[in-house]
C-alpha cells in the first residue's frame, strides 16, 4: 500500500463519505452540506486551534522583548540563546508550540478540500474516480452525483456575481487582521501589511476560477476562525484598523511605548508561568493588553502581523486547503 | 478513418474559446449522410460523412448544457440529452429544433428508440419515457440511484442500470419494474439484450450474464478492474474492455475466455463492431483495431499530439 492510498484509506475516503452521508440528511443541499460540515470539522478541531491560536499570541506579544534581547546580545550567541530561552520560559511558551496543533489540523483541511472538490463531481472521468472512493453504503451511493445548485450558485461552476470572491477575500482580510499585533521592525511591518492585502487577493482571484463549492468552504471556514478567533484574542488589529488616528494619542502612546522597550517584562506576560491555561487567557484578554497593542500601533504607525507564521499558519492553511 | 487500415480521412476539431480544447465525450453517431456528435460545451454538430466539414450546428449561438451523452438517429430524427437537463430532438437534415423535452436532471447517457417511444435516463435516478413525434411524457421510472447507463431494449422490456448497483428491468408499456438484479457496483455500461439473455457489464470488474424473463444470473465473469466501457456482442463472442485497458472475448453462452489483449492504456469508451473488427478507444487516444475470432490487431491509430 503506497501512501496515496493510504491517506485515501485513513483521511480522504472517511472524510468524503461523511460528507455525502450528511447531505442525506440536509435536504439534499450540497451547497448546506459544505457550511455544516466545515463547521463541524472545525468545531472537533477547536481544542487544537485555541492551543495554537494562544501560543501564537503569546509568541506574538514577547516579540519586542525577544527583538531587544537580540539586538542586545547580537555578538555574544551563548547569551542570546539562554536569554532567548529564559523569555520563552518566562512567557510560558514552547517556540515550537503551535506547530504541533498546527500540523495535526494541516492534512484535515487538506482532506477537506479534497472531499469537497471530488463530490463536485462534473465530468463523468471524476465521477468514475469518486465512485472508487464510495464506502458500499447504500446511502451515499443513493445520491451520487450531488446536486451542484446553492442559492445563486452553481457549486460546480465560478460564482459569476463574483459575490464569492468578494466574501472569500473579505472574510479572510478581517481574520488576518483580527491577528495583527503591533511592533515589529519596519522591515517586517512592511511585509505584513503586503501579506496582508495579497493574501486575501489572492484567494478572491482563485474564487473567480475555481469551482464556488469550494469557495463555500473557504467562506465558511473563515467566518469559523473569525468566531474563533474573537473568543481568544478578541477583535485585535481589526479594532485598531477601525479606530480613528488621532495625532494627540499617538504622542502619547509613542510616550507610554518607551517602557515596552525595556528590558523589564511588560505586565501582561508577568503571570504565565509556563502554563496555557485560565490565567493566560486571562492575561490575555485584559484590557492592559488593548492599551499595550494601541500604544504598540501609534508608535509604530502601523501594525505588523506579529503572530505571522505560526498564528496564521493554521488557518490560513485551512483556506488554502 | 477507415475502417479496413485505420488510414485518417479527415479530423474535426470542435471550435472552442480561443485555444481552449471542448471534450467529446459522445461517440459519433454516422447516417448517411453526416456525423453527429456533441460537445462538452454545449454545441451539437453536423459533418460532412466525406469531409468532416460542419453542416450544421445547434444551437446557431450560443450553446446548451455540456453535452456527454451520445446522440441518437431515428426515423430522420436526431436525439440529444444535454447536463441542462433537457432533451432535443433535432432534424438531421436541417438541424431545426422539433420539440425538446424537460426532465429532472442531468442527462449524460444516450437515449434508446423504440416503437415511438424515447428512453431517457437522467442522472436523477428517474428513466423517462417520452413519445417521440412530440416529446410528452408517458411515464417515468425511478431507480434507487442516478441513471448513467444507456438503456437496453428487448422483447417488451427496457433494461437499463443504476448506481445503486441494480440493473433494472421495467415494462416498455407500463414502466412498470418486472425484476431487478444487484451487481457488486454501479452499472455505468449499456447492457447488452440478445436472444433472451441480458449481458450486463459493472464496475465491480465483472460481467454478468442475466435471463432477460427472470434476472435470474447464468453466469458471470470476472475481469482484472473495474468496467466501465460498454460491451458488444458480434459472432457468439462477448467482448468487454476493462479501465486497466485488458480486452477480454468471452463466450456469449457459457462465459469462458477465448481471448485476452492487453491495450496500451485504460478503455473507458464504448467498444464498436463493423466489419469483423472489434474497434477499441483507450484514454490515451489510440484506435485499436482487433479481429474479432482471435483478437489479433488489424491495426492501431495513434494521433499526433
Amino acid at each position: 500500500m503506497g501512501i496515496g492510498d493510504l491517506w485515501n484509506l485513513i483521511m480522504f475516503e472517511p472524510m468524503l463519505n461523511v460528507l455525502i452521508v450528511l447531505y442525506n440528511f440536509l435536504l439534499h443541499n450540497f451547497g448546506l452540506t459544505i457550511v455544516v460540515f466545515t463547521i463541524i470539522v472545525r468545531l472537533l478541531m477547536y481544542p487544537l486551534t485555541v492551543k495554537q491560536l494562544r501560543t501564537s499570541k503569546v509568541m506574538a506579544e514577547i516579540q519586542p522583548r525577544l527583538k531587544e534581547i537580540q539586538s542586545k546580545y547580537a555578538k555574544d550567541q551563548q547569551k542570546l540563546s539562554q536569554e532567548t530561552m529564559k523569555l520563552y520560559k518566562e512567557a510560558g511558551v514552547n517556540p515550537l508550540g503551535c506547530l504541533g496543533p498546527m500540523i495535526i489540523q494541516l492534512p484535515i483541511w487538506i482532506a477537506l478540500y479534497q472531499a469537497v472538490i471530488s463530490a463536485l463531481a462534473t465530468t463523468p472521468e471524476s465521477l468514475l474516480a469518486l465512485s472508487q472512493h464510495l464506502y458500499p453504503w447504500p446511502l451515499v451511493h443513493r445520491v451520487v452525483p450531488l446536486g451542484e445548485n446553492f442559492l445563486w450558485l452553481n457549486l460546480g461552476q465560478p460564482d459569476r456575481l463574483v459575490i464569492l470572491p468578494i466574501l472569500v477575500a473579505g472574510t479572510m482580510w478581517i481574520q488576518q487582521k483580527m491577528i495583527t499585533l503591533p511592533g515589529g521592525d519596519p522591515k517586517q511591518q512592511s511585509m505584513n501589511r503586503t501579506m496582508l492585502l495579497m493574501m486575501p487577493l489572492m484567494f478572491g482571484f482563485f474564487t473567480l476560477q475555481f469551482p464556488s463549492g469550494l469557495a463555500i468552504y473557504w467562506v465558511t471556514s473563515n467566518i469559523v476562525g473569525i468566531i474563533m478567533q474573537y473568543f481568544v484574542t478578541g477583535w485585535g488589529g481589526l479594532l485598531n484598523s477601525l479606530r480613528p488616528k488621532e495625532k494627540p494619542q499617538e504622542d502619547k502612546s509613542k510616550k507610554k511605548a518607551v517602557p515596552l522597550r525595556q528590558p523589564t517584562p511588560p505586565v501582561v506576560l508577568s503571570p504565565a508561568p509556563a502554563s496555557e491555561g485560565g490565567k493566560e487567557r486571562k492575561s490575555a484578554h485584559g484590557k492592559r493588553r488593548d492599551k499595550r497593542q494601541d500604544s504598540g500601533r501609534s508608535d509604530s504607525n502601523g501594525s505588523s502581523t506579529a503572530r505571522s507564521k505560526p498564528g496564521t499558519g493554521g488557518d490560513n492553511s485551512s483556506s488554502k486547503g | 478513418m477507415r475502417t479496413s487500415d485505420g488510414n485518417k480521412q479527415w479530423e474535426f476539431i470542435p471550435p472552442g474559446k480561443g485555444q481552449s480544447l471542448v471534450a467529446l465525450y459522445g461517440t459519433p453517431v454516422a447516417g448517411p449522410e453526416s456525423v453527429y456528435i456533441g460537445g462538452y460545451s454545449g454545441v451539437i454538430y453536423a459533418l460532412d460523412t466525406a469531409t468532416g466539414s460542419i453542416k450544421w450546428q445547434f444551437p446557431q449561438t450560443g450553446q446548451l448544457g455540456p453535452i456527454v451523452a451520445s446522440a441518437v438517429l431515428s426515423g430522420g430524427l436526431l436525439l440529444v440529452g444535454s447536463s441542462d437537463s433537457h432533451v432535443y430532438a433535432l432534424d438531421a437534415t436541417s438541424g431545426l429544433e422539433k420539440w425538446r423535452a424537460k426532465v429532472g436532471g442531468k442527462v449524460w447517457a444516450e437515449a434508446a428508440v423504440e416503437r415511438n417511444q424515447v428512453y431517457v435516463p437522467g442522472l436523477d435516478g428517474k428513466l423517462y419515457a417520452l413519445d417521440l413525434s412530440s416529446g410528452q411524457a408517458r411515464w417515468k421510472f425511478k431507480a434507487g440511484g442516478a441513471l448513467a447507463s444507456p438503456p437496453a431494449i428487448q422483447d417488451g422490456k427496457v433494461y437499463v442500470g443504476s448506481f445503486d448497483s441494480y440493473l433494472y428491468a421495467i415494462e416498455t408499456n407500463s414502466g412498470q419494474e418486472q425484476w431487478k438484479f444487484k451487481g457488486g457496483d454501479w452499472f455505468w455500461s449499456r447492457p447488452v439484450a440478445h436472444e433472451g439473455t441480458i449481458y450486463a457489464a459493472n464496475l465491480d470488474g465483472k460481467v454478468y450474464a442475466l435471463d432477460a424473463k427472470s434476472g435470474r444470473e447464468l453466469w458471470n465473469f470476472s475481469a482484472e478492474s473495474g468496467l466501465s466501457s460498454s460491451p458488444v456482442l458480434a459472432d457468439g463472442l462477448l467482448i468487454v474492455a476493462s479501465k486497466e485497458g485488458v480486452v477480454f472475448a468471452l463466450d456469449a453462452a457459457k462465459g469462458n475466455l477465448k481471448w485476452r489483449v492487453v491495450a496500451p492504456d485504460g478503455v473507458l469508451a464504448p467498444l464498436h463492431v463493423a466489419a469483423g473488427k472489434v474497434f477499441i478507444k483507450t484514454e490515451g487516444n489510440t484506435v485499436l483495431a482487433l479481429d474479432i475470432a482471435s483478437g489479433k490487431e488489424e491495426w492501431k491509430f495513434v494521433p499526433t499530439k
